[in-house]
């Protein structure tokens, strides 16, 4: 009795641990997503994704996780120190330098199935890639116009909006002299974006962030008079007040409020228009240009983490988010811009005139380089720009700062 | 106050009989609370032994923590200029919000200490602002102050003043010092609370000898009150230095630290060097600075209460 009981129990045990062993063929891989919010919908988008693939894949098990935008660089920082991180992790571009240097992030050329890869708009899948790997997809990708409030414009006798910056100079006198707290055209001067609401002057005056020597071009000429041109607004009071306490929302909400003549965003803009400013009547051109036509283009990224034991089917997933069918859905739910070649043709984005705008700048888009250090020279410029935007320095001595921040940054790197 | 009396000499009473029935004593106690001491070991030990390691450690942004780096992250940190600007801006920020919060809150404990009709309300008024988290107050405030949507500007406009549209966060000296009043409310009710305590064990009597003595109420603060209540005062100040000091979600929220870094302090600029600019290695350098100021403000501390505990056994 005692034998046989001893038996089974070594039966027994040995099957269990040759279940639990042999337990993956059976037993679910399970892929972490982890992706930021661009508005509440983000979250059950993504949430419904991945019921269908996991429907659609019995082996596989996608849990997403969704966090703010704001938390997203903490905690994905905290995550790969702890080795929590989950397999899929969205995030802006600009960090990605810095991830894929220090070896979190996977690269997924290899991953890839043949001619996925070929889908992308390859300006955005480029951006992507660095060394000679692909590091990552463009989850999103936003090109920035000219909101302009048309109501205003016809009060103020403009027929159409500016093409140049003198022409928005003007109009934005005209605006401003409607009175009524009305203000001509913004100006941001406080967190995220600062740098990139300062690019759409640099690069349509024919600046560059990387001069043709490799060094810094913030304190180029081209750079000065783009700054100067912003100075000049401020200085004839026709931008909001405290351009140095101003954050991109709070210019967005003076632009929605009715309360604002001009002001450059992106198409996510759309969306907060169609809630918060269904009474404002607004058109969106393109950048007004001084030497060249250029606007600033931003995209996120999603990868795979170098930690993951399932990048495979990590892969798998984002060749799912990527098709046609999910990026259509995602792109009109947000307002980005398409980063698929069989998006573009969509007449949502072709023949809606508050997206077509857009996919016709996407050509002349700029970008912020990919260094792993970037953050910081941008803060640099940040910091420069609030001093030169408040009256404190000239245009000429502020950039000369943060150039020599940027280059002295960049001479560490190497 | 007769519960205090006959508490203490029966506390008195069980220690000695303990004691003359042979239990083991201080190692005994120590092993008792053996398993207090070594979670708490564990627990602030090691982040506080974590951060050491990385400050001398070139550690990667995803704290990989790479060679030996001796003190090159604390020069890098004093080499920053934006360190220092942030160095010199944590000591106005503590020393305004610190003092301006004892300055308020004396009198303020003062009146609550009398007695006076919807007395309890007003305490509970003045604790308020404890109950509401940092973070949310920072936020209300940021809305508040808000130049065209603010009720500030709404209420200043209404009384005919010329603040329509007046931003008050562009400006950073006026930046700041909204955020150094917010600090002062937000550190009134914690200290308000400790010198209502230090009130309440000042003897009665003495003002009754005071002023039959013939000494003006002016005269009976000066030498009855303030005295007094001065212990309590210090150790007001001490721990509210130390929660000032790295007090965070106001300055981040309301400012973010600009405009042009003129209104970070240490706190801001360490979360921005870890999290923002990857350089854990800085931070965690510029935290152990941190550390070593408020370790002598703990230490001062210490040295209060335990002077104060002696003076209470005499």
């Amino acid at each position: 009795m005692g034998k046989k009981f001893l038996a089974a129990l070594i039966v027994g045990t040995a099957t269990a641990a040759a279940l639990l062993h042999s337990g993956s063929a059976w037993a679910k891989e399970t892929v972490r997503v982890r992706v930021a919010e661009y508005s509440t919908k983000t979250g059950p988008f993504f949430q419904g994704l991945a019921e269908k693939f996991n429907a659609a894949n019995p082996d596989i098990e996608v849990k997403i996780e969704h966090l703010p935008w704001p938390e997203m660089q903490q905690q994905l920082v905290s995550d790969i120190s702890a080795g929590t991180a989950p397999d899929i992790s969205h995030m802006a571009t600009r960090w990605m330098a810095g991830f894929a240097k220090d070896g979190a992030l996977a690269p997924i050329e290899g991953l890839m199935s043949p001619g996925f890869a070929d889908t992308f708009v390859p300006t955005y899948l480029d951006l992507q890639k660095q060394g000679d790997h692909t590091w990552g997809l463009p989850i999103a990708a936003s090109v920035r116009g000219l909101f302009y409030n048309k109501k205003l414009l016809e009060q103020a006798g403009i027929a159409k909006p500016p093409a140049t910056w003198d022409e928005a100079f003007e109009a934005a006198k005209k605006i401003d002299a409607l009175g009524d707290g009305v203000y001509g055209i913004g100006v941001q001067g406080r967190d995220l974006d600062t740098e990139g609401y300062w690019f759409y002057s640099l690069w349509t005056h024919g600046g560059a962030i990387l001069g043709p020597d490799g060094k810094s071009g913030f304190a180029s000429p081209e750079a000065v008079t783009a700054t100067n041109n912003y100075l000049r607004m401020i200085k004839a009071n026709v931008t909001q007040p405290g351009v140095t306490g101003s954050s991109r929302e709070d210019l967005q909400n003076l632009f929605a409020a009715g309360k604002m003549g001009m002001v450059l965003s992106g198409p996510w803009f759309n969306a907060q228009l169609a809630e918060q400013g269904k009474d404002v009547e607004y058109g969106i051109s393109r950048i007004p240009v001084a030497t060249t036509e250029a606007t600033y283009g931003v995209t996120d990224t999603i990868a795979v983490l170098e930690s993951s034991k399932v990048k495979p089917q990590a892969m798998k997933f984002l060749e799912f988010i990527f098709n046609k069918e999910n990026r259509l859905e995602f792109g009109k739910l947000e307002g980005f811009v398409p980063v698929l070649k069989a998006e573009s043709t969509e007449p949502f984005f072709t023949e809606n005139p508050k997206m077509s705008v857009f996919l016709e700048m996407g050509s002349m888009a700029k970008f912020a380089p990919l260094f792993p250090r970037w953050e910081e020279m941008a803060d640099g410029l940040k910091t420069e720009l609030s001093r030169i935007y408040s009256g404190e320095v000239s245009a000429e001595e502020g950039l000369k700062q943060a150039a020599a921040k940027m280059d002295a940054i960049l001479a560490e790197e190497e | 106050m007769p519960g205090i009396e006959k508490t203490a000499p029966r506390r008195a009473a069980s220690a000695g009989r303990s004691s003359k029935l042979g239990l083991p004593g201080p190692a005994f106690a120590l092993i008792l609370i053996a398993p207090c001491l070594l979670l708490s070991v564990a627990v602030i030990g090691y982040p506080i032994f974590d951060v050491i390691r990385m400050s001398l450690f070139d550690v990667s942004r995803t704290g990989v923590v790479r060679e030996f780096a001796g003190l090159a992250n604390f020069a890098k940190a004093f080499a920053d200029p934006v360190f220092l600007q942030a160095a010199r801006q944590t000591v106005i920020w503590t020393v305004c919000v610190v003092g301006g919060t004892l300055l308020v809150s004396v009198p303020i404990a003062l009146i609550l200490n009398e007695d006076f009709y919807g007395r309890t309300i007003a305490r509970t008024i003045v604790l308020l602002p404890w109950a509401i988290s940092l973070a949310m107050t920072a936020v209300v405030w940021r809305y508040v102050v808000n130049g065209d949507f603010g009720t500030l500007n709404m209420t200043l406009a209404a009384l005919g003043l010329p603040f329509e549209n007046y931003p008050w966060l562009a400006d950073a000296r006026m930046a700041f010092l909204i955020e150094i009043l917010i600090g002062i409310l937000v550190s009134v009710p914690f200290t308000v609370t400790i010198l209502l305590g230090g009130l309440t064990s000042i003897p009665e009597s003495l003002y009754e000898a005071s002023a039959i003595d013939g000494a003006a109420s002016t005269k009976s603060f000066y030498y009855i009150t303030l005295p007094l209540l001065w212990p309590f005062m210090q150790i007001a100040l001490v721990l509210n230095v130390i929660y000032v000091f790295n007090s965070f979600p106001i300055i981040w929220i309301m400012t973010n630290g600009g405009p042009a870094n003129r209104t970070d302090i240490l706190i801001t600029y360490v979360y921005k060097q870890a999290f923002a600019f990857g350089k854990l290695g800085n931070a965690a350098a510029g935290s152990m600075v941190m550390f070593a100021i408020l370790l002598v403000f703990a230490l001062v501390y210490l040295f209060l209460t335990k002077s104060q505990g002696a003076r209470n056994d005499d």
